[in-house]
Parts: structure tokens; C-alpha cells; sequence
């Protein structure tokens, strides 16, 4: 099997998924489907991540096993479930307190 | 070329999924085509050969992010409603959003990447066999010793080239503060989120 | 001995990464010199493993029916059934054509793609687990570098159907179960992976033939022996955890029928429910397929000299000995309440799998490498010691209770009601 797959796709597909992701983050009313967006994005950036592993020479330092863009994306995933798990508290205390999660009412600090 | 096709599933499922998420109506449903999505970049992963990262992605999105999401969306949400669910900026979002795609494509296929030579031409399967000479002394004893019960030490050879090592490596050598910091912040969040979700 | 059939040898071939797999299934990379490496035999030779998991797989989940209701029946002082064909062994085909004749209902107010999506997801995440599955030496349909967590990994997803079949019923039991199945699977899948980690420490490796073959005495590697002697506590944990995951009594509380009817699956009819019910044997199957794995040496034999009896026996006769465990579990304990299944995972389960995952861990780095015996010894001393601190702990929490009075907190389900209606409202 010579034919491989170029880096530019997987770049592509990363790209579209964080654009997906931004676009949604932009445009959700709902501060779920807001962080459903931003989840997206993670996303994105964690493909560009393990492709970059996998492709781009990495220089042989002293010590270093060129693990460095799956050690990210681990790292990137763990900040992915914290940021979920704190976002979607707030979410629910806000809802608590306000009885709605459509971003646009959350707007008291507004002057 | 079949490569190409598997890559080219994986791919479509995890972009489909995203314009899922974003085009469903209800909050729900947008959280399930989510989830596909989220398994489509699992398979990307495992195609790129990053095994461990794609049941991560599994374990961790979907059995665990996932389920937060649409917890909080039950919680929260008017349960069976589907409502207006884009807000007036919707279309200046989607020139932007488009055309930082459209950038980030360009940027991605004009730029001459620094790519490894000997992945370039081989397979993700061969590149990911460390030793070829423990691999092909395993396969032969796989063959010939299948009936022979008690050869067992070869065959384990099998297991031990995979990137999992390395990782774990990894994360506890050059990325220990890292790791550890990563950690702290688990701990911080899992508390913080229940002090918050509480009062 | 079955490594001569054709079928043992056309599913010898392994693969070591999910890539592999994955590239294999699509590509016609030979994962092997030597196996067939035209795109046409992979793809042959993957259904054809497919083809016999399933297979394997559906007899079981047939007569694992047939063996629950008579072990019951049994434990009842009931005969279970005998009506059909002899000694009742016809029942499991008599229920099915009857699942299968019954009318096929969609409730007009639900989510119509959700609602059947959610029934036909139920299934794949409790049969893709059997990839990793090894039934023998060479009887493995992937024997992934991650096998382990592959497995894990894939139950993990099992949530999502669920989530589905309660939310696009438009049945307020059903959400409730689901919220309650959801919140109960993703609680036990903590100590369930926490309980395992121990055994993945000892033999250093993920994949599944790496497990087995660091347990047994076939084969020389660390640390030789079954990792229910080592590892005692995280196999209970397992087991309990494993119960609570898979829903079963007394853990079964998603479908508690004297609380909230049916749980998620209230709706559902059929040979929808019938999926339903399939995939609970799938994955009691699996579960006890990947617990005989980790923790009581797969196909190896217990002693060397054993080894003439092919290991195929030996992991269906531990698989069926967990199967079967699971079932006297359910004839002979009472459904918990939500609240303390919930206090049960957090403040008895995640406590004591963290403690036995830190004195395993202390201890593998000391024994590394030594003798079976030796290794043996300092586990034992060490679990005792474990074991006399828990009695100890739990005496003292006995009499702490017992001097003062018993509150006991708004229960979880209050909570959650009280959320869902003023999310309705």
C-alpha cells in the first residue's frame, strides 16, 4: 500500500471542524450548544496535533522519544473534560438562578 | 486507495457529525451528532497510529464529556422543546467561521511542510512495527508454533512495539510537570464544579 | 484440539494496533507475512470473524436466558421452564419468534430517529467488545496493543443508546431511568477501570494475549500467576462494579418496575425490546468473558500439566462461572436504593480502588521480576492487611452510626424530579 494520505487533509478536516466549532460557538443561543462549539474546536486542534505527530520530522534531542503531539492531545483532553465539567456547573447554577440558558439573558453585568 | 477510503468515512463522519451539531434545532439532537462526531475523530486518530489516543477519545468524549453535555441539557433545558436556536450575529458568524476555514485550507495545502521522509511513502501499519526483526521472528512462530502449547514468550513479542510505551514514557519523563499540573487542574475543576452545582 | 480446525488458523492472524486493524480492514495491508494480503481476503477474512463472534455470541446470549431463568427458577425452589422441547432448552427460540411476531410500536409523540436509533445502538457497543475477546491462543479476532482499553472504552459508549431510548420516548419514566442508568454507569465506570489498572500494572502490558499470557503457567512472563490471587480486592470491585455497569440486580435500578415501570425501555416493544434484552446478555457475556481475562488467566490452564486441555475450554468454563455469578447475585440480593447506590460507588468503591491501586503499585515496583511464590507471598500479606484495615474501618463506622441518630439525605431521585419538572415547567 504505497499511496498515503498528504497532511494537507487531515489539516483540512481539522480546520473544518474548528470552523464548525466556531461557527457554532458564535451563533448558539443556548450556552450548551455554546460549549458543544468550543468542544468542537479542542477537537479540531487536537487532530492538527496527532497529524503533526505523525508526520513532521522531529529534531532527536537527548532523551526525547518525539511523543510530543499525542502527550498534547492527552493534555488537551484533560483540559477538555475540566473545562466541561466547571462549564456546565456554572451552566446549571446560572439556570438555577435566572431559569434560562440562552446566553443573551445573561447580560446583567452589561452597562 | 482503500486507506484513502477509510480516512475518507472517518472524515466525512466526524465533519458531518460537526455540521450536525450546528445545524440541529434542538439542543438534543445537536449533543448526539456531537457524540458522532467525536467518534469520527477517534477513527482519525487511529488511522493517524495513535491507538491509545483514539480509545481516549472514546473513553473520555464520549462515555464522559458527552454524557456531561447532555446531562446538563436534561437539567436545563425545556426537556422536549425545539426552539430558535441561533442568535442574531448567525450570519456574520458564518462569513467568518468560513472564511477562517477557507484560510486555514489554503494555509495547510500551499505551505511546504518539513515532512518525515520515512512515513512519506510507507504505510501507517509498517511505520508502526518498531522491529522488524522481532516482528518477523514473532510471525513465524505464530505460524509454525500455533498447535505447540507451550511456546508463549514469541508471540508476546507481538504486543510490545506499539506506542503505548512510548507515551507512557512520555508522560512520565519529559512531561512529568505537565502531567502533574494537568492533574491538579482535574482535581481543582472536580471540585470547583461541585461547589458551584451545589449552591 | 482446536487449533487445527481452519477456522482456528483463519482467525490466527493478529493484528498489534488499532490502525493496523482499522488500515488492515480497509487496505489489504498484510498484517502478517504469510496471511492473505489481497484487500479482498481482509475483507473476507473480517466478516468471517465477525460472522463467528456474532455467532458465538447469540448461542450464548440464547441459552444464557434459557441458564438465568432455570438457575433462578432453581434458587426459587421454582422448575423455570420445561415446556418447551427438553428440559425447556427450545424456550430460548419459543421467546424469540414471539418477540418477533408482537406488533412493533412507535409512540406518536416520540422523536422518531431518536427513539429507533436508540434501540438499534443498544447492540454494537455489546458486540464490538468480543473483538478483543480471546477465546484461545490464536482464537482472537483483534488482539489490539490496547486491547484492555479498547474494551473499556467501547462499554463506555454504551450510555449514549440509553440517553437516546430515554429522551426520545417522550415518557417521563423513561427519562427518569435513563438520567438514573446514565448517572449509575458513568459512576461505577470509575471503580471499575480503577479495579483493573492494578492488573494492567503487573503485567505491563494492554493487550489481552499479553494479560493472559502474563498469568498463567504456560509461558514465562511476570508475574505467572492468576491475578485473582494478587489482585483479590480489585476482582470483587470488579465484579460489583461490573454488576452496577451492566445493570444488573441488585444494581438494576434504571428498570426498577416496582418504581418507574421499565426505565428507559418503558416504551418499547416488541423486538425493539428485544434488542433491549439482547444486548443485557451481550454484555453480561462479554463482561465475564473480559473478567475471566484479567483476572483468572483467560485460556490458560490453572497447572501446567493441565495444558493438554485445549484453552478454548478453559476460558468458556471461567466465562461461564462469572456468567454464572452474576446470575446468584441477582437470586440472591435485594435492588439498592438510588441514594446509596450512589453513596455506595463514590464514598465504599472509588476509596478502596484508589488504596489497592497504591499499595499495588508500591508493591510491583518491589517484586518486579521475582518468583511466582515470592510475588504471591508479599500480595497476600499485603490484601490481608488491606482487608483488616476495611473490617476495621467499617466496625468503627458501625458503632459511629449506631450511637447517633440515622439521617439520611434527600435522595438523589428527589433531586433530579425536582429539576426535570422545573425544566418542564
Amino acid at each position: 500500500m504505497e499511496a498515503s494520505i498528504p497532511l494537507w487533509w487531515y489539516l483540512l478536516v481539522a480546520a473544518a471542524l474548528f470552523g464548525t466549532g466556531l461557527f457554532g460557538a458564535l451563533s448558539r443561543r443556548n450556552a450548551v450548544g455554546v460549549l458543544m462549539g468550543i468542544e468542537l474546536m479542542l477537537n479540531g486542534a487536537n487532530i492538527n496535533a496527532v497529524a503533526f505527530w505523525r508526520y513532521i520530522a522531529v529534531p532527536s534531542g537527548a532523551g526525547l522519544n518525539g511523543m510530543d503531539g499525542q502527550v498534547f492531545a492527552i493534555m488537551v483532553i484533560a483540559l477538555a473534560a475540566a473545562e466541561a465539567a466547571v462549564g456546565l456547573a456554572l451552566i446549571i447554577s446560572i439556570y438555577r438562578n435566572r431559569q434560562s440558558v440562552l446566553v443573551e439573558d445573561f447580560s446583567t453585568m452589561r452597562g | 486507495m482503500m486507506e484513502m477510503l477509510a480516512f475518507g468515512l472517518v472524515a466525512g463522519v466526524a465533519v458531518g457529525g460537526a455540521i450536525g451539531v450546528v445545524a440541529a434545532r434542538n439542543v438534543f439532537v445537536s449533543a448526539l451528532w456531537l457524540v458522532l462526531s467525536f467518534i469520527g475523530v477517534a477513527g482519525i486518530y487511529a488511522i493517524l497510529g495513535a491507538d491509545f489516543l483514539a480509545a481516549t477519545q472514546v473513553l473520555i468524549y464520549v462515555g464522559a464529556i458527552s454524557v456531561l453535555i447532555l446531562f446538563a441539557v436534561m437539567l436545563t433545558h425545556h426537556v422536549m422543546g425545539d426552539e430558535r436556536s441561533n442568535n442574531r450575529q448567525a450570519f456574520l458568524a458564518f462569513i467568518v467561521s468560513s472564511s477562517v476555514v477557507a484560510a486555514l485550507g489554503v494555509l495547510a495545502y500551499r505551505t511546504d511542510w518539513p515532512i518525515r521522509p520515512a512515513d512519506a511513502g510507507g504505510s501507517v501499519v509498517t511505520a508502526m512495527r518498531g522491529d522488524p526483526a522481532g516482528s518477523s521472528a514473532a510471525s513465524a512462530a505464530a505460524q509454525t508454533g500455533a498447535s505447540t502449547a507451550l511456546t508463549s514468550t514469541v508471540d508476546l513479542a507481538l504486543n510490545q512495539d506499539s506506542n503505548v510505551v512510548r507515551l507512557g514514557q512520555a508522560l512520565m519523563t519529559e512531561h512529568l510537570l505537565s502531567f502533574e499540573i494537568i492533574s491538579l487542574v482535574l482535581l481543582v475543576a472536580l471540585i470547583g464544579a461541585i461547589v458551584i452545582a451545589r449552591d | 484440539m482446536l487449533h487445527a480446525l481452519p477456522l482456528a488458523e483463519s482467525l490466527a492472524e493478529t493484528t498489534t494496533s488499532l490502525s493496523g486493524w482499522l488500515t488492515g480492514l480497509f487496505s489489504g495491508t498484510a498484517p502478517e507475512p504469510g496471511a492473505s494480503s489481497s484487500a479482498a481476503g481482509i475483507i473476507v477474512a473480517s466478516i468471517l470473524k465477525a460472522t463467528v463472534i456474532v455467532l458465538i455470541v447469540q448461542i450464548g446470549m440464547l441459552y444464557a436466558t434459557w441458564g438465568e431463568r432455570k438457575i433462578i427458577g432453581r434458587m426459587q425452589d421454582r422448575l423455570g421452564p420445561n415446556r418447551v422441547g427438553l428440559f425447556g432448552l427450545a424456550q430460548p427460540f419459543a421467546d424469540m419468534i414471539k418477540m418477533l411476531t408482537k406488533e412493533d410500536i412507535t409512540p406518536t409523540a416520540a422523536h422518531k430517529w431518536v427513539y429507533n436509533l436508540g434501540a438499534i445502538l443498544v447492540v454494537p457497543p455489546a458486540i464490538i467488545g468480543f473483538a478483543v475477546v480471546a477465546l484461545d491462543r490464536n482464537l482472537i479476532a483483534a488482539d489490539l496493543s490496547i486491547g484492555a482499553l479498547f474494551f473499556f472504552a467501547i462499554g463506555s459508549t454504551a450510555v449514549m443508546p440509553i440517553f437516546m431510548a430515554g429522551w426520545g420516548s417522550r415518557n417521563k419514566y423513561a427519562l427518569l431511568g435513563a438520567m438514573r442508568a446514565v448517572a449509575q454507569v458513568v459512576s461505577y465506570e470509575i471503580p471499575q477501570v480503577l479495579s483493573i489498572v492494578g492488573v494492567l500494572l503487573l503485567a505491563g502490558t494492554l493487550s489481552m494475549n499479553g494479560l493472559i499470557h502474563s498469568q498463567g503457567p504456560i509461558g514465562d512472563a511476570f508475574p505467572g500467576v492468576w491475578f485473582i490471587l494478587l489482585q483479590p480486592i480489585g476482582f470483587v470491585i470488579f465484579l460489583l462494579a461490573t454488576t452496577a455497569e451492566i445493570e444488573r440486580t441488585p444494581f438494576d435500578i434504571p428498570e426498577a418496575e416496582s418504581e418507574i415501570i421499565a426505565g428507559y425501555h418503558t416504551e418499547y416493544a416488541g423486538i425493539k425490546f428485544g434488542l433491549f434484552y439482547l444486548a443485557l446478555y451481550f454484555v453480561t457475556i462479554s463482561a465475564s468473558a473480559v473478567g475471566a481475562i484479567l483476572f483468572l488467566g483467560g485460556w490458560q490452564p490453572p497447572f501446567a500439566f493441565l495444558a493438554g486441555i485445549p484453552g478454548w475450554i478453559w476460558m468458556t468454563a471461567k466465562t461461564l462461572a462469572l456468567v454464572f455469578v452474576f446470575m446468584w447475585l441477582r437470586g440472591t440480593l435485594p435492588r439498592l436504593r438510588v441514594d446509596q447506590l450512589m453513596a455506595f460507588a463514590w464514598k465504599v468503591l472509588v476509596p478502596i480502588s484508589l488504596v489497592n491501586l497504591m499499595v499495588t503499585g508500591l508493591l510491583a515496583k518491589l517484586v518486579a521480576g521475582r518468583a511466582p511464590l515470592m510475588v504471591f507471598g508479599a500480595f497476600t500479606v499485603a490484601n490481608v492487611a488491606m482487608v483488616a484495615l476495611l473490617i476495621w474501618l467499617v466496625a468503627g463506622w458501625r458503632r459511629f452510626n449506631a450511637a447517633r441518630q440515622i439521617t439520611f439525605e434527600r435522595p438523589a431521585v428527589q433531586a433530579v424530579g425536582a429539576a426535570l419538572r422545573r425544566g418542564a415547567a
